[in-house]
């Protein structure tokens, strides 16, 4: 029940923006939203307690080991799992490890080698992460702050929190370990014109109005989005060190899966992460059950 | 002078007309959609027979989810009474301050239920909450229990709170059935050597098997909590606390399947009506 933009949009307005991110919005060919909206990840670090970030996923795996084995007081890594943000966190590691979860005729792949694969990767976390089933993303930097957590990974709104509590807990950012590849989720918030409106051209207008690079510039730094205008790209922020990790990442990005139903696939998909890294279930058997549950 | 026969029933049109629209809509418009491909941006509907009802009861997930709410009502009902019981008990025996008792048990009752959850959400927390605060404090436990995210725990920890709304209503209900038994009936019996346990067992008990059945009618039928399960785990984790009430919500308002949110709604509209029968026929019977 969202207008197809296609037959409204102009060439002009299209060549302003950045294409791999106008995709997320794409489906069949057709343009149904414009992208106001993206973020971006990096791996935080106790730049005291880890002396060189880990570059790939041996290396996440062995200092997360090695952090808790030295103090169990505090965890080395941690996986957010749950329901509200826990599926965009774990498809980072699934693009990363070479899956995806919809092929390119839109069939799921949920229970893919390369998926198993990586949840299997994931599992060696038992036992040194703390609560692999409703750890939230938010709670990460809290727990980085009270000094139990030595990495994490999240967006850049996390540095205002980070920066008050740097002296206590000293951190720094890199780029997230790759895996098979590098790779990040691309999640977008779009602007979107309901069927059902009475005056669709004159809501597109507005969305075009508003994604021009002078409006949308303050959004995005308000916000600590990352760019979806091309015109954005020349931004002093996106040069600071910072944002450098965050930055890189992006060209590598994999939309996030087109289902049908996001709220049906999100859970499934949630809860066999949580049956996997919980012990539960193995990593086939958990996957195989949410993408029965999404044929449904 | 004859009074017409339909006269009586004038003064209550209002009343049935009322109850109608109130409770006899939603119902009617339940069981049609159950019938329904229901859309939600359009007044469509496509009439598809008994389709849903085939759907869900081949689907093994219902069962799964009907298991899941029979566990939670027996553990939950079963600590309503036991803890019900337990404080109308020592509510009226002879105790100093018994009317600030009776104050205090009254007060889950009035506070509303999603306060409540969201409260025993914070207490249960498994990093930050206080239960595990003091007793790691007070060296009982180790480590902290994860009391909303560890499956077992969750489905107890869910069922426990659920209770402790309901514990209030169970202990006046029941502490007015204690107190409805005549003394006489204790005395008598104390003249002729009745021991305490002897009391409890061929007094206390008999006279409060009405009540007490009534009760258990009562809070089996309105163990169907869905705020205090969404507030505390929205089903899970992994689904271990997704009773019927809130597979209708997910249903309804995550998959947008109006259809079989209502099928499932009918289901349990006539698993709780057979409950409710069973109670009235009870009830005729004590009389």
């Amino acid at each position: 029940m969202i207008e197809d933009l296609t037959p409204l949009m102009t060439d002009d307005f299209k060549k302003e923006r950045i294409d791999s991110i106008m995709e997320t919005a794409r489906i069949d060919g057709k343009q149904y939203g414009t992208p106001l909206g993206i973020s971006s990840r990096a791996l935080y670090y106790r730049s005291d307690l880890i002396k060189t970030p880990p570059k790939n996923w041996d290396e996440l795996l062995q200092m997360a080991q090695e952090v808790h084995k030295k103090d169990p007081k505090v965890y080395g890594f941690v996986i957010p799992t749950d329901l509200t943000a826990g599926t965009d966190e774990l498809l980072n590691f699934i693009y990363q490890g070479g899956g995806t979860m919809v092929d390119d005729k839109g069939k799921l792949t949920m229970d893919s080698k390369e998926n198993i694969d990586t949840l299997t990767f994931l599992s060696k976390f038992k036992g040194i992460i703390p609560d692999p089933i409703s750890m939230k993303r938010s709670d990460q930097s809290k727990m980085f702050i009270n000094g139990n957590l030595a990495m994490f990974i999240s967006g850049p709104w996390e540095k205002e929190e980070m920066d008050k509590n740097k002296d206590k807990t000293p951190y720094e950012v890199a780029m997230l370990p790759k895996g098979k590849k590098e790779s990040i989720t691309l999640v977008t918030d779009s602007y979107v014109v309901s069927s059902l409106s009475s005056n669709k051209e004159l809501a597109y207008r507005f969305i075009e109005f508003m994604g021009k690079a002078d409006q949308q510039r303050p959004v995005s730094k308000e916000y600590g989005w990352y760019l979806v205008t091309k015109a954005e790209e020349a931004d002093k922020r996106f040069k600071e060190a910072f944002n450098q990790p965050f930055y890189n990442i992006m060209k590598l990005g994999h939309a996030e899966p087109k289902v049908s139903n996001w709220d049906e696939f999100d859970k499934s998909f949630t809860i066999a992460a949580q049956k996997v890294l919980s012990g539960k279930a193995n990593p086939k058997e958990a996957l195989e059950q949410a993408q029965k549950e999404n044929q449904q | 002078m004859r009074t017409k026969k339909w006269v009586p029933y004038v003064p209550i049109f209002p009343a049935v007309i009322f109850i109608v629209l109130l409770y006899g809509y939603p119902i009617g418009l339940t069981i049609w959609q159950s019938f329904h491909e229901v859309h939600l941006l359009n007044d469509k509907m496509n009439f598809v027979g008994f389709t849903h009802y085939q759907k869900i009861f081949i689907d093994p997930g219902l069962y799964q989810t009907l298991a899941i709410t029979v566990k939670y009502t027996v553990v939950a009902v079963f600590l309503k009474i036991g803890l019900g019981f337990l404080f109308a008990f020592l509510l009226h025996v002879k105790i100093y301050f018994k009317k600030a008792f009776r104050f205090l048990i009254l007060n889950p009752w009035a506070i509303p239920q999603v306060a409540v959850s969201t409260l025993w959400r914070w207490i249960l927390d498994g990093n930050y909450g206080y239960l595990n605060y003091y007793l790691v404090k007070l060296h009982l436990i180790d480590k902290p229990i994860a009391y909303l995210s560890s499956p077992t725990w969750a489905f107890f920890s869910a069922a426990f709170v659920d209770a402790w709304l309901g514990i209030s209503l169970v202990s006046m209900i029941l502490l007015s059935g204690l107190e409805a038994i005549p003394q006489s009936l204790y005395e008598a019996s104390r003249m002729d050597g009745a021991t305490e346990i002897r009391l409890f067992k061929d007094v206390t008990i008999p006279g409060l098997k009405r009540v007490f059945l009534s009760v258990l009618a009562l809070v089996t039928i309105w163990t169907n909590s869905f705020n205090v399960i969404f507030v505390l785990t929205q089903g899970g984790p992994m689904r271990a606390t997704e009773t019927l009430i809130l597979r209708i919500y997910q249903e309804a308002f995550q998959r947008f399947n109006l259809g079989i949110s209502a099928t499932l709604s009918v289901i349990t509209f006539v698993i709780l009506s057979i409950m409710t029968v069973i109670y009235m026929l009870g009830m005729k019977e004590n009389e």
